[in-house]
């Protein structure tokens, strides 16, 4: 190798160096420092040249990336652990003076951005420094008051506390055990930290003694005093206040982070609950197929599925069998395929038909089966979901669901399985709240449904229609139905497990409670009956309520209010709200009232009790609250129309006025809102005017509200 | 002194804590949670650090002085001041010009930066001075044995 060659490798070698560690300058101490490990790689780097100079360049270059991390682990050290500096820069590949410099090398972009900031506030020119110095007073303080202290004011203002702690140090540990144990004293000194006497009373100037001396060294010295002390306290203000800011911006970060958090965590358990729900389809669906024995056809519908979905995949196999024939016999083989399929499905439907009105004929009490069958299967669990929305925000809406209005809606869980019916339409839809879609329709009513209750157990609904019938649904074999798709099981009701028929006239109200179901109706009965053996066991007569509004034409124009406008039975306790106002509860097994609470002065539309209390509302636009155990009222309000609907949970009482909105009254907050499209303030005042949408009937569960509305409209609330 | 000056000045630098106050200091850090403490409980540890006397404390000081700089960036300015009297302090003048030309182009009416920077550029001077004596001093010493070599190598 020539000279030149090695010149121009040395040269190489150092420049790598150079450029690995620092930008520009520095770079003397660095590589003349004794013992420091760059000089030694580049002496290796120069001695071993004429070998392989670029073995030594990637030498360097490794050595640089150990570095690197060598830096990174330390910057990772919790710099404040150490109680000296000894060693915190120095590692294996440099010394304490190299590392230094490495670790507090600013950059020229983070060392001139901020700082020529405007914002940045302009250090105190000496010369104004010395004005202030000359007024001395507080007041030139306060004018320059624009500028915050420096952080050394704030060091200079912090050490008085520190000899303090000293000094408490002193006083409780004493001299002796000092130096014996310094970890003790860590800890100790940090348990004094821990409450820093920062602000008790500085110094207690004695006003006495200044009223009565006349020493005016002693009261020019006092007034330096105090205005040192009154410094000290500013700057200790500015330091206070600076935490405060610090803190606030943490805060604001900590809240905005926790909005995304909270705003994934909603999309991820929509997402669950979407699947979940698709899961327990597929499950339902194969315990479906188990159930009638389909397996065998099930590989046969398949098929027919298959054929009609992929019936141009399917011609073409077809016409390739027979491309050698000719065109006519092609077709025909077409038709063929087609018409088999054809009597294939429908024979398909037909044997599904038989199969299930065969096993329902092979069990002579289908109640009792199908509660058997429900049993141990439990429905999903409570969710969660509703509560990562803010109060007041619409979840869903269903638009033109029926017709001619919702007449009445139930939902087992929040975001689970809604069913509603409209006027004027005996059937019944359901509802997945979770995917939003119609999952089921429920077809074998003959007139309008006017009441029905879903059960968070089982998979059922129970609904009462003015044919004066009360039928129970099994919603899972509906969906399954629906799914089908099959014009014949649409028209069947297969879906019905048992039709309790002994009313005579239409139905106003049901309820139930594990094995009973109490219902009111028109022919001034109400009838409990047993859910296992679908027999009615009670009858109640109910002849003695006359109506408290016995005006012929009001009654005529406004229609018919129901004799039994609400029922709800608990075990052997039952509550009804009659027309005439007043609200009764009975003894199931001696069927006698044992209690009545009068106040309404008109019929009851809606009650709902718990276990300390009962809720009731009425067309004389009151909502009362009554005692259960003292039958008094704990609590009541007025509306400023008829109630319609009513329900409540654990926090709130929501509850329809057919209007836009539907009225809040939080429990535990004792406030009442509106909620609904329209509820922001402005114009909750002019809710009275009719609107399109008036909310005719309500349910809430767990702070998740479904309105149903007299044009058909579906909507779902957090409340 | 009846009021607190608004920055240090050099010779603040050179006036020792006792190492019980530094160790209070250190302890208020660690108790408001290491790096997650408030700028003022830092910088208070950080400039007790530099106002002790020996080397490593001062540049542990600064290195956490520099990360005030990078992260209160409201402070920037005062906090190129305290490097700058930092860096002083250790014998690290090219790194203290650095500081005090960046903190000069932004105050160039600053009195005590001109102070500051003129203390810079005269400790500069004087290695630089030295500096060029110790090179001539080789030069000289080099020109020395050159001439004995050449000597010798006439004779």
């Amino acid at each position: 190798m020539s000279g030149s060659d090695h010149f121009a490798q040395v040269k190489e070698a150092i420049s790598a160096t150079t450029s690995i560690l620092f930008s520009n300058e520095a770079v003397e101490n660095t590589i003349l420092s004794s013992q420091s490990p760059y000089k030694k790689l580049l002496q290796k780097a120069i001695t071993n040249m004429d070998g392989d100079s670029t073995n030594a360049i990637s030498n360097l270059q490794s050595f640089q990336e150990e570095l690197d991390q060598d830096f990174s682990h330390l910057e990772g050290k919790e710099a404040y652990l150490r109680k000296s500096g000894d060693d915190y820069f120095t590692n294996s590949f440099v010394d304490s003076k190299t590392g230094f410099k490495v670790m507090t090398y600013l950059d020229d972009e983070i060392l001139n951005e901020n700082v020529s900031n405007g914002k940045t506030k302009l250090l105190l020119d000496g010369t104004r420094e010395k004005e202030s110095d000359t007024t001395d007073s507080r007041n030139e303080e306060q004018l320059e008051g624009g500028k915050k202290s420096s952080l050394f004011q704030g060091f200079e203002a912090s050490l008085p506390v520190v000899d303090k702690v000293i000094e408490k140090k002193k006083a409780t540990h004493g001299l002796i055990t000092e130096d014996k144990d310094k970890e003790n004293t860590g800890d100790f000194l940090s348990l004094l930290v821990s409450d820093l006497p920062d602000f008790e009373n500085e110094k207690q100037f004695d006003t006495d003694r200044i009223s009565r001396s006349y020493s005016l060294k002693y009261l020019k010295g006092l007034s330096e005093n105090i205005i040192r002390t009154i410094n000290l306290l500013l700057i200790k203000k500015d330091m206070i206040d600076d935490e405060v800011e610090a803190a606030d911006k943490k805060l604001q970060e900590a809240l905005k982070k926790s909005e995304k958090a909270k705003k994934k965590l909603k999309t991820a358990e929509t997402n669950e609950l979407q699947l979940d729900n698709i899961l327990s389809l597929v499950k339902e669906r194969i315990s479906f197929i188990e159930e009638y024995d389909l397996e065998v056809e099930t590989s046969c519908s398949k098929d027919s599925e298959n054929v009609e979905g992929k019936t141009d995949e399917k011609t073409p196999d077809n016409t390739e069998v027979h491309t050698n024939t000719n065109l006519n016999t092609r077709e025909d083989n077409r038709d063929d395929v087609t018409r088999k399929e054809e009597i294939k499905s429908s024979r398909i439907s037909h044997s599904l038909n038989e199969k299930i009105s065969s096993k329902r004929k092979s069990k002579q009490n289908k109640l009792q089966l199908f509660f058997d069958e429900e049993l141990g299967k439990s429905k999903k669990g409570r969710t969660t979901l509703q509560h990562h929305y803010d109060s007041g925000d619409n979840i869903l809406t269903f638009k033109g669901a029926h017709a001619n209005g919702v007449s009445c809606l139930d939902f087992d869980v929040p975001f689970g399985t809604l069913s509603t019916a409209g006027y004027l339409d005996p059937i019944v839809k359901v509802w997945d709240l979770t995917r939003k879609v119609q999952m089921a329709t429920l077809n074998g009513h003959m007139a309008t449904i006017t009441c029905m209750q879903s059960s968070p157990h089982y998979s059922m609904l129970i609904t009462g229609s003015k044919d004066a019938t009360i039928k129970l649904w099994n919603l899972k074999l509906a969906s399954q139905l629906y799914l089908e798709e099959n014009a014949d099981i649409g028209n069947s009701n297969q879906s019905c497990i048992h039709t309790f028929s002994s009313h005579l006239d239409e139905l106003t109200a049901i309820s139930y409670d594990t094995i009973n179901l109490v219902s009111g109706s028109q022919d001034k009965t109400i009838r409990q009956w047993d859910l296992l053996s679908g027999k009615c066991v009670q009858t109640i007569d109910l002849s003695f309520i006359k109506s408290r509004n016995n005006d012929f034409y009001s009654n005529q124009l406004l229609g018919e209010k129901p004799l039994v406008g609400a029922i709800q039975c608990f075990d052997a306790a039952l509550a009804t709200g009659t027309k005439d106002g007043i609200v009764r509860l009975w003894d199931l097994r001696s069927g006698v009232p044992v209690r009545t609470l009068e106040g309404h002065t008109d019929a009851v539309t809606a009650l709902k009790f718990d276990s300390s209390s009962i809720v009731t509302a009425s067309s004389d636009k009151q909502v009362r609250i009554w005692d259960l155990r003292t039958g008094t009222l704990s609590n009541a309000f007025a509306l400023e129309k008829p109630i319609t609907s009513l329900d409540f949970d654990s926090t709130s009482i929501i509850c329809s006025t057919k209007t836009s909105n539907f009225q809040v009254f939080n429990k535990i907050e004792n406030r009442h809102w509106n909620c609904g499209p329209t509820h922001d303030s402005e114009q909750s005042g002019t809710s009275n005017e009719p609107s399109e949408s008036n909310i005719i009937t309500i349910r809430v569960k767990d702070n998740y509200t479904v309105a149903g509305s007299d044009d058909g409209t579906i909507s779902a609330w957090r409340v | 002194m009846s009021k607190i000056d608004y920055l240090p000045t050099l010779q603040d630098a050179y006036e020792p804590l006792l190492p019980q106050q530094v160790e209070i200091l250190r302890q208020i850090v660690v108790s408001e949670g290491g790096d997650a403490a408030s700028i003022q409980s830092r910088f208070n540890y950080a400039w007790a650090l530099i106002k002790s006397n020996d080397v490593n404390n001062q540049r542990l000081g600064i290195k956490l002085l520099t990360d005030i700089f990078k992260e209160a960036s409201s402070r920037r300015r005062e906090c190129l001041y305290y490097l700058t009297i930092g860096c002083y302090k250790v014998n690290e003048f090219t790194m203290a010009r650095r500081y005090v030309n960046t903190l000069r182009e932004n105050e160039p009416n600053n009195s005590q930066i001109i102070q500051l920077q003129k203390m810079v550029e005269n400790k500069i001077q004087k290695e630089a001075w030295m500096g060029i004596a110790v090179a001539t001093g080789v030069v000289a010493g080099a020109a020395a044995i050159a001439g004995m070599f050449m000597k010798s190598k006439r004779r």
